[in-house]
């Protein structure tokens, strides 16, 4: 069962982060030349690949197994309870949902304001757009990928959900722009944080020496607990904001 | 100078209680397993979901917008796009 969890949290959790990279890479590929669009993007994969195949050993191999536990449930407890109060927030509408169509439109506005040089030379500007964006987004992959690879039992898991979001996100990519409009992000983006800080409070305890009543299975409570108090602030909050 | 900024916020959120009360819950549960002994292997984890949960709570809390001021940044980016916001 854990297998299942942490495929799906890993599938989920980078299918988002795919998807809103891939907005960016997109909207520079319209709005100025694929090409650079695409040597923008490939630079950042290949500086993520470097970050992976470095940071993986070297977490492995200098910290101890009840310190490496807490670290990556620390590391996963960053992400998921950020992505969990964003969430939160959207869902009482305070905050605006998310949208990869969004961020599509506001890169090609921040594109239009610099001139596309003359064909046969480089268009920076458009290629490092797409580099910080495809960056910024890989890190976050990178480093979800390696705290949930990084887990005693082995890094199969995570690398399966990370492949077949992969392939996901590239289907969707086939698709372009309408497809963006119509994925729930926000609802998708609420659950991965569900999950990564279920496994996040899972890992951490496991690291502090706890034993978990019901074993593996002690990660539906922990997905039910985060997710109900998650729903009922969301719900008091979307009250509160409501006239009497 | 941005990137540098864009780059903080991903791995330690837009607030930072987050990382601080983290901290303060992996302390505490430190402090509370050499208090507790033998009894922190079956009440400690029920003791670090019940911190996460507090911290949670609380950066919702205090990220929370009034929700005018939430939907009026959402009309006025759909304002720029010459388009309606939808519910």
């Amino acid at each position: 069962m854990t297998f299942v969890l942490v495929a799906l949290g890993a599938a989920v959790a980078v299918s988002v982060e795919l998807l809103e990279a891939l907005a960016i890479v997109l909207a520079v590929a319209v709005s100025r030349r694929s090409s650079d669009a695409l040597v923008g993007a490939a630079g950042a994969v290949v500086v993520c690949g470097v970050l992976a195949v470095v940071l993986g050993p070297v977490v492995l191999a200098s910290v101890s197994l009840e310190a490496l536990r807490v670290t990556i449930g620390m590391l996963l407890l960053l992400f998921g309870l950020e992505w969990l109060r964003k969430g939160t927030l959207r869902l009482a509408g305070r905050r605006r949902r998310s949208s990869s169509l969004a961020e599509y439109a506001e890169t090609r506005e921040e594109l239009e304001s610099s001139p596309l040089p003359p064909e046969g030379q480089a268009d920076w500007a458009g290629r490092f757009v797409a580099f910080k964006g495809v960056l910024l987004e890989g890190i976050e992959v990178v480093v979800i990928v390696t705290a949930l690879a990084a887990r005693p039992s082995g890094p199969a898991p995570a690398l399966v959900g990370a492949a077949a979001a992969v392939v996901v996100v590239l289907v969707v990519g086939a698709w372009l722009r309408k497809p963006l409009a119509r994925i729930p992000e926000t609802e998708l983006k609420w659950g991965v944080g569900v999950l990564l800080s279920s496994f996040g409070v899972f890992f951490a305890a496991e690291g502090l020496g706890v034993h978990w009543p019901g074993g593996d299975a002690a990660l539906l409570y922990l997905v039910a607990a985060l997710a109900g108090v998650s729903q009922a602030q969301s719900h008091w909050l979307a009250r509160a904001a409501q006239p009497a | 100078m941005s990137f540098v900024r864009t780059l903080r916020k991903l791995l330690f959120g837009e607030t930072l209680l987050l990382p601080v009360g983290l901290a303060v819950v992996v302390a505490a549960s430190l402090l509370l397993r050499a208090l507790l002994d033998h009894a922190w292997a079956d009440v400690g984890g029920f003791v670090v979901l019940a911190g996460v949960v507090a911290v949670l709570v609380l950066i919702v809390v205090v990220t929370a917008r009034p929700a005018s001021v939430a939907l009026s940044s959402r009309r006025r980016w759909w304002r720029r796009r010459g388009s309606r916001p939808r519910r």
